[in-house]
């Protein structure tokens, strides 16, 4: 059950990973470093102090007769740093196998006057001298051919202090890092401010971005705006395009209808008419679809009961199974012709796909239902989120016959979110879908 | 049209015969195949027709010949159909019927405060085109009977404002009260024939204002969906009676405005 560590996602995030892997890379090998050098200068300043040592014992010894050499050797010893003579040589060379004392011989041989090309002979010696771990035994030549044989506690280096150091250098990391966050918020803000735009265009009023900041920025934020501006160039000259051909196309139809209507042929007649119906219909659906908006219908007192009344007596009168139930007396403030053809746009559907439309108007607080149920199949829960898309079919529908342009519920769910209503749609339990209408009461309504 | 034996009123002969036997219209249209069929249409139904392709001809045609009605197409070449309207209105009385195919609410309501008597948009039937033809000269008619009284869209009764350009019915309250075409024409026989008792054969005769349609719902099933629409609660004072035996009959007074 081990838990995966996730890597960072954000900018913010990513960067301050990579500044503190950094950042402690740098530290350990500037620490390590550090430490190598001042263990060096460490090591230099003991052997210059050895060396020191020897030369002034060297030095001493060999300007004293033999028989003094001995007592002088005394007085120059000290805990750490033993000193006697011998005139013979009695420390055994071990710097052919150590480098570490080649390289000790070498640094002596430079730092102590007149040994030139004399012997010295060096080796480490466990014994313990006054307590320290670790002795350096050796002996050089004098003039004379005798030795001076010392023995050198090597102490360990002490470090000067580090920690000084490491505070210093942690302050400095962490001006970097607040450094380094200061320039990613300028570079987050407005990347999210990218973002949120992009998400507000085609949903809410587009956003404008500022195009202020670094030169990166604002490219990236003209560009965005520009974008944006081409995009609804582009739709505006797409919807101009479908409404000019559209409207457009009433002309000869109206010219069809009227030579339909001269026609001695009665059954001609009968089978041209249907088709230029829905011809008609499908230019004004479309029309009023992309007309949408602009549409400047004033909102007026409407008897909202007398409107439902006449869309189901045209459906009875038409065949089909409608009923109306409800109160009788309903005002409201609404776009009558508007709500009109939402209202009929729906109680069409349910006759010509559910075989019939029952009609009920409620009274809720603040606000009137209209239910429209029918006894079709409904729709299948995976299309009702999809059926308000324009001209979007059920394939169910799409057979000659059911004509419609796939525009009806889009219209009427427009059309009454402009009346700051609602329209939402639903299968029923017993089967059958139903359509159901919110409309608020407002000030002026009476139900 | 023979009048059944059901009528009452001595002045109900008067009622079907207030058109002039062969009603001169003049389209002004600039689409030559459009005037043609336009001339057909209603020359089939007893009009005379003129055309016109432009504001100038349509000038020319109106000093030489009695024209009765002008039906006038809005997308005109050169000066546009509305200042033609505008221009027409301010110089004669004669009724005007505007026709476009760009069926905005804003142009209907816009060519109505021009001074248009109707609006039709395009494209129409045959029917409603000749159907609102009648309409509208049996209403200029019906002013010109009545010179003193005022001229205007709106008829007053019993609270309700009828707006005879708009085809709109205002309850008392100030509701608008959507009816069917069938009914609109229904009630607008009753408004012009007040106080008079109209029997069923007559309530069809002046109501059928698509001439080509079979007409199912009788008279009858008309005028109650009317009534459902304008009566008040039942036991309130009604505004169409039924007359056993004869028809109907529209009781309150009519004002214009």
């Amino acid at each position: 059950m081990t838990l995966r560590p996730s890597w960072p996602t954000s900018l913010a995030g990513r960067t301050l990973l990579l500044l503190l892997v950094t950042a402690l890379v740098i530290y350990a090998g500037a620490v390590l470093a550090y430490r190598v050098i001042a263990t060096d200068s460490a090591a230099e300043a003991r052997t210059a102090q050895l060396a020191g040592r020897l030369e002034t014992a060297a030095h001493e010894i060999a300007a004293l007769g033999p028989s003094a050499r001995g007592a002088a050797a005394r007085s120059l010893s000290s805990p750490s740093f033993r000193v006697t003579w011998s005139d013979a040589p009695l420390v055994d060379d071990a710097s052919a196998g150590d480098a570490e004392l080649l390289a000790l011989c070498q640094q002596l041989r430079a730092l102590v006057a007149g040994v030139g090309a004399h012997t010295i002979h060096l080796r480490w010696d466990e014994h313990a001298v006054g307590g320290s771990r670790s002795v350096l035994a050796g002996e050089v030549e004098i003039a004379d051919g005798s030795y001076v044989v010392f023995s050198a506690a090597m102490l360990p280096t002490a470090l000067p202090a580090v920690q000084g150091v490491l505070i210093a250098v942690s302050l400095g990391f962490a001006a970097i890092i607040a450094v380094a966050l200061f320039l990613l918020y300028g570079i987050n803000a407005p990347l999210r401010r990218l973002a949120l735009a992009a998400d507000h265009y085609a949903r809410d009023q587009p956003i404008v971005l500022p195009e202020r900041g670094p030169r990166e920025v604002v490219q990236a934020e003209r560009a965005f705006n520009a974008m944006q501006r081409r995009i609804q160039r582009l739709i505006a000259d797409r919807t101009q395009a479908l409404a000019a051909v559209s409207h457009d196309l009433r002309t000869p139809i109206a010219r069809m209808r009227l030579r339909c209507d001269l026609l001695a042929d009665m059954g001609l007649k009968a089978e041209i008419e249907p088709d230029l119906a829905e011809m008609e219909a499908m230019i004004e659906t479309t029309l009023a679809y992309l007309r949408g908006d602009e549409d400047n219908e004033a909102p007026r007192l409407t008897d909202l009961i007398a409107l439902l009344t006449t869309l189901v007596d045209a459906a009875v009168d038409a065949g089909h199974a409608a009923s109306l139930s409800g109160p009788r007396h309903c005002v409201l403030m609404l776009r009558p012709v508007s709500v009109k053809r939402a209202f009929a746009n729906l109680i069409n559907n349910a006759v010509t796909h559910g075989g019939c439309a029952r009609v009920v108007v409620d009274r809720e607080p603040d606000a009137v239902r209209v239910t429209i149920d029918d006894d079709g199949p409904g729709i299948p829960d995976a299309e009702i989120g999809r059926v308000f898309e324009p001209f979007h079919r059920l394939d169910a529908a799409r057979g000659r016959g059911t004509g419609g342009t796939g525009l009806g519920l889009t219209i009427a769910r427009q059309v009454f979110a402009r009346e700051d209503g609602l329209l939402v749609l639903s299968n029923r339990s017993e089967g059958g879908l139903r359509a159901a209408v919110t409309l608020p009461l407002g000030a002026r309504g009476a139900c | 049209m023979a009048l059944t034996s059901e009528q009452t009123s001595p002045e109900s002969s008067r009622v079907l015969s207030e058109l002039p036997p062969e009603p001169h219209v003049l389209a002004v249209e600039d689409d030559a195949v459009m005037r043609r069929l336009i001339a057909r249409t209603l020359q089939d139904s007893g009009f005379q027709v003129s055309g016109a392709r432009n504001g100038q001809e349509m000038w020319d045609l109106l000093a030489r010949l009695p024209i009765d009605l002008v039906l006038l197409d809005l997308m005109l070449p050169g000066v546009g159909g509305l200042d033609l309207c505008r221009t027409l209105r301010g110089k004669s009385t004669i009724p005007i019927i505007i026709v476009t195919a760009r069926g905005s609410e804003t142009d209907r309501v816009l060519g109505l405060e021009l001074g248009a008597d109707d609006y039709l948009p395009k494209p129409f039937s045959g029917a409603e085109l000749v159907a609102r033809i009648r309409a509208v000269l049996r209403r200029s008619r019906m002013e010109a009977a009545q010179p003193s009284a005022p001229r205007g869209r709106h008829l007053h009764f019993a609270g309700w404002t009828m707006d005879l350009a708009r085809r709109d019915l205002i309850s008392p309250e100030g509701a608008t009260v959507d009816l069917s075409g069938a009914e609109y024409d229904t009630l607008l026989a009753f408004v012009e024939h007040p106080h008079r008792v109209l029997s069923r054969d007559q309530l069809l005769e002046l109501s059928r204002n698509r001439a080509g349609e079979v007409f199912d719902r009788s008279v009858d099933v008309l005028v109650s969906r009317l009534r459902k629409k304008i009566e008040p609660e039942a036991g309130d004072q009604a505004i169409i009676k039924t007359v056993r035996g004869s028809g109907y009959m529209f009781v309150p007074d009519i004002t214009r405005s």
